[in-house]
């Protein structure tokens, strides 16, 4: 058995993956133990809370030992994985209505000081909480943009904008970020 | 300046994030598992009906190519020949030909976990071969072999592990001459299968009677006056886990029930110190009421009690099988089992009067009750997850006595039983 947080090999994948194809339980619950901590991390910054970020993790690890089968062997397996949980997080975004909801973001643009040393003052816990509190539209966005490493115009076709609106909202994000970075800051001070 | 601040908080939230981990709760994988299962039924059930249908085919086909087979050999074999000796002897009859097995040699790897069992490391550390005396079967040259033949006993993971006296938190990795693997997977801890349920539960109670004393007032007339009007429990269900599907629950509860009974006649008779007494009967037992001292009652003289109140209170331990049935953020259980009940409290509080006097009795010790009593609870919980480690819960109950509540020197046998709907806090381990 293969224990969390250890490096897999990948003849050991091959044979999880082999495992998965022929629907055995134990090399399906492998997979997860290997990969739902940090596919977990991914859920939590493209949802709104916990519950909805397991919802969608749930999904996920589903939508992956049903299509396992459609995985070559071109790319990572982490890599592929990934992007069914990016799509099962996006879906979940088209299915709701108000998906494009205008931001309201005061006009007073908030800068951060110049000697930052925040990264020793925040947690990813709370860096976490900030991603969530984004509305969903500038949430998905800054996600792709940011730790996808999309470019505006991918961004816009995966979700069905014009590039434009992408980069307003990659702006909105970041301006709420800062706003509440600056807040956390003062709290913190 | 406005882009390098961009660009540092792309960097800070990328940094900070790109390796971070968070641990899922434990229901997500239930809830896979659980949708796994649904769909590889399903798949067997289609895959079970395409296997009917080509095996009818095939039998079908069979059926008409031997008969038609039979047919012309009938047609072919002259009288008095048997009918398959051509084949029989070109072969060497009754001489059992067994083809060889495939045969895989076996290096059993073990993982250990982080605590707990230091047993199996001296033996069984790295890649060890298993000599043959220390598995459980014979004939076997010099190691472990596993045998994919139908006419030999095959050695399962299982067999091998419980040879190994594996314990909870050991794994077992197989691997086969061939590249194969075979792995037993980690067992669930103990306390990951425990869960507890706080809860509080409001019973609409009754009582069934029957007479134990056709002297005495029967059944249905107490029945008419009596009504309960408040019954309520307390309590904990612990739960434990047994597999997937079932749960067997069990805990402590603290029940109490307030009764009423209208107005009615008490007679006298000899309590169990010898004085004689106003004996008045209630559906849970009854209670000597003694008079005013300026009364001396006679056996069989009567007095009027106003209305009566009565309390029993109850701890009960249950013991509950349950099915579960996992949906989403809802888990449904539905279960049957056992309730011990032990008597802890049985009052009962009443005026007397006569025509010049009223007296309030308070407190009166109930009698005739069995100080322990078992019953059957047949209870359903539909519990809600709000958090991964907390559910909200719904619990309606219904539990009845298997035996009366009674003594056999109570003039009626009481049945009680009651109706709750509870709502509970489940919090896993």
């Amino acid at each position: 058995m293969i224990l969390k947080g250890q490096s897999i090999v990948n003849t050991d994948l091959k044979r999880l993956i082999a495992g998965c194809l022929a629907s055995d339980r134990s090399c399906q619950k492998e997979i997860y133990s290997l990969y739902s901590p940090g596919m977990m991390s991914l859920c939590m910054r493209y949802t709104k809370d916990r519950q909805e970020a397991e919802e969608v993790l749930q999904d996920g690890f589903l939508q992956m030992y049903r299509c396992i089968q459609q995985f070559r062997n071109t790319g990572t397996f982490e890599g592929w994985f990934r992007k069914i949980m990016i799509n099962c997080a996006l879906q979940k975004y088209r299915r709701k209505s108000d998906r494009f909801s205008k931001v309201a973001i005061s006009e007073e643009l908030y800068y951060l000081p110049s000697d930052l040393s925040v990264s020793n003052q925040l947690q990813e816990k709370e860096l976490i909480r900030l991603i969530q509190s984004l509305p969903p539209a500038c949430r998905l966005v800054f996600n792709l943009y940011v730790f996808e490493g999309l470019k505006h115009r991918e961004i816009a076709q995966l979700l069905e904008i014009s590039e434009g609106t992408s980069k307003s909202n990659l702006f909105d994000a970041r301006t709420i970020l800062k706003k509440q970075l600056r807040r956390d800051l003062k709290i913190a001070k | 300046m406005k882009d390098s601040f961009q660009n540092h908080v792309d960097e800070l939230f990328r940094n900070m994030l790109q390796f971070y981990k968070k641990e899922p709760g434990r229901h997500v994988w239930e809830n896979i598992e659980a949708e796994l299962d649904k769909e590889d039924k399903a798949a067997l059930i289609k895959g079970t009906r395409t296997g009917f249908r080509k095996a009818g085919t095939v039998l079908i086909l069979f059926f008409f190519l031997g008969s038609m087979l039979l047919y012309y050999r009938i047609q072919l074999v002259l009288p008095g020949q048997p009918i398959i000796s051509s084949d029989l002897s070109k072969s060497e009859a009754g001489r059992i030909t067994q083809r060889p097995a495939k045969a895989y040699s076996v290096s059993p790897t073990f993982n250990e976990s982080k605590s707990k069992n230091a047993m199996l490391t001296p033996v069984l550390q790295g890649n060890t071969e298993i000599t043959a005396p220390d598995l459980p079967f014979s004939n076997v040259d010099n190691s472990a072999m596993l045998f994919h033949n139908d006419f030999i006993p095959t050695v399962t993971a299982d067999r091998i592990a419980q040879t190994f006296k594996m314990t909870e938190n050991s794994s077992l990795k197989i691997k086969l001459s061939d590249g194969q693997h075979i792995i037993r997977p980690q067992q669930t801890k103990f306390m990951d299968r425990l869960s507890i349920t706080p809860y509080f539960s409001k019973e609409f109670a009754g009582y069934n009677f029957a007479d134990n004393d056709m002297t005495a007032p029967n059944g249905k007339e107490v029945e008419r006056a009596e009504r309960n009007i408040f019954s309520a429990s307390v309590g904990m269900y612990i739960n434990y886990k047994i597999n997937k599907k079932w749960m067997l629950q069990t805990g402590i509860s603290y029940s109490w029930s307030r009764s009423i009974m209208d107005s009615s006649q008490s007679y006298a008779e000899k309590n169990t110190a010898g004085y004689i007494a106003f004996k008045l009967n209630t559906a849970s037992g009854f209670s000597f009421l003694n008079p005013p001292s300026f009364i001396v009652p006679m056996v069989g003289d009567s007095m009027a009690t106003a209305k009566t109140h009565n309390e029993l209170h109850y701890v009960t331990v249950p013991l509950v099988l349950s099915y579960r049935f996992p949906f989403r953020r809802f888990t449904f259980l539905a279960g049957a089992g056992m309730t011990f009940n032990v008597l802890a409290h049985a009052t009962l509080e009443t005026d007397i009067y006569g025509a010049n006097f009223k007296q309030n009795e308070s407190e009166i010790p109930l009698r005739g009750l069995k100080k322990i009593n078992f019953g059957l609870l047949v209870k359903a919980e539909i519990q809600y997850r709000v958090t991964s480690k907390m559910a909200v819960s719904l619990i309606p109950s219904f539990k009845n006595t298997l035996g009366p509540i009674n003594m056999n020197n109570s003039s009626l046998q009481a049945y009680p039983y009651n109706f709750g709907i509870g709502a509970g806090i489940a919090y896993l381990f």
